[in-house]
């Protein structure tokens, strides 16, 4: 092909134009791909329906909201916290007597 | 009392160094990278005991994905796990292995991302490019001395904090406590593999609708969709594919082929048209 030089170049353009339906078909299997791994990764994260509702208050978050990646973060382990505390609490009731330490709450400080 | 000798440790670390993306496809993402790493501390761990080797083996075949650098604390996390599971820690088991890992993935693949490939990387090559400026080799050879010092020993440093955590936070992550935490880390996961899904895939319609003889299409489905709810088509083609594989049992080969036969539909009747041009 680099013997051929350009002349074959613009005859790749004539055979496959942008706006044909192969290269249209192929950029759009290149959007659409990505779903299979974001799927692949909540399959492991969704047990039952209800899991699903801070997959979506993610997706709102960047989607609607415009809010990038490491704020949403920072967002969700709020959440996360809040919930461990919660938690924990309930533990502490359930347990009289034993007063739970918090030792180690989030992973973020690894 | 088995304790991981330092050498396979090292020899760990190291496999997961150069080979975090073995065999990488999109089916298994980085499960060998993971396997080949785990495989020297198995194999120290369960020296006489072949069959012990395969079932610990066998943990870490699940699908993992996450961010190389950062992800290497996990790594280091399940070695110290697998420690205590060769102490015979009756609570250790695969799936608090692996819900711990799959966890953690999210998160990890999130934080490091943007940190390390969204704020290193350019930072560096922002760096390099100056000193480029010319036509001067020294901003490549900078860069590639850099990262891969700052990468090697960073990642050996959190593999090594993320060992000596995995040995200790053992009895804290198997109790109640660790249920809760563990809940918690999963549910941070899913805010943030939401919001990754929503920065990273995009999927648009280009689908419209003119009446005869306007010059404004009266339907633009894509608007039309973002007012009901930006991203609309993204979680509806994920759900699609979570519904597939996660209900119908499907492998990701199968959905991947069906979403080309998907986009090949869609572009022939105009629902899908990327829009670009020579």
């Amino acid at each position: 092909m680099v013997k051929m030089g350009a002349p074959m170049v613009e005859l790749i353009k004539n055979y496959l134009p942008m706006d044909g339906l192969a290269m249209k078909t192929l950029f759009t299997v290149g959007a659409l791909l990505p779903c299979v791994g974001i799927a692949i990764l909540l399959k492991q994260i969704v047990a039952k329906a209800l899991d699903f509702i801070p997959f979506f208050f993610g997706f709102t978050l960047a989607a609607s909201l415009g809010i990038n990646l490491v704020s949403a973060t920072i967002i969700a382990a709020m959440f996360a916290y809040i919930n461990y505390r919660i938690k924990m609490l309930s533990l502490a009731k359930s347990a009289p007597g034993g007063v739970v330490e918090f030792e180690e709450e989030e992973e973020e400080d690894i | 009392m088995a304790k991981i000798s330092k050498k396979a440790l090292t020899k760990a670390f190291n496999n997961w160094y150069y080979g975090n993306l073995t065999c990488f496809s999109q089916e298994h993402m980085q499960t060998f990278g993971y396997m080949v790493s785990m495989l020297p501390i198995i194999r120290d761990l369960y020296a006489d005991d072949p069959k012990l080797q395969m079932c610990s083996m066998n943990t870490y075949r699940t699908f993992f994905n996450t961010e190389p650098q950062l992800g290497t604390v996990i790594v280091g996390i399940t070695a110290g796990l697998e420690e205590a599971r060769a102490n015979g820690q009756e609570d250790v088991d695969d799936e608090t292995i692996n819900s711990l890992r799959a966890g953690l993935m999210g998160p990890i693949a999130g934080i490091g991302d943007s940190l390390v490939v969204g704020t290193l990387i350019p930072i560096l090559l922002g760096i390099a490019m100056g000193m480029s400026t010319g036509g001067s080799p020294i901003g490549a050879i900078f860069y590639i001395i850099v990262w891969n010092l700052i990468a090697y020993f960073g990642m050996k440093m959190l593999f090594f904090k993320g060992y000596e955590m995995g040995g200790k936070a053992v009895d804290f992550l198997v109790g109640p406590q660790g249920e809760a935490l563990r809940e918690s880390i999963t549910m941070l996961g899913g805010i943030v593999i939401g919001a990754v899904a929503a920065s990273w895939v995009s999927v648009t319609t280009a689908f419209s609708m003119t009446a005869e003889g306007a010059d404004e299409p009266f339907l633009v489905l894509q608007d039309t969709l973002n007012n009901v709810y930006p991203g609309f088509l993204t979680a509806a083609f994920i759900m699609l594919c979570w519904w597939l594989m996660a209900k119908k049992k499907m492998s990701p080969l199968k959905v991947m082929l069906l979403l080309v036969v998907i986009a090949f539909v869609g572009v022939l009747i105009g629902f899908f048209d990327p829009g670009l041009n020579y």
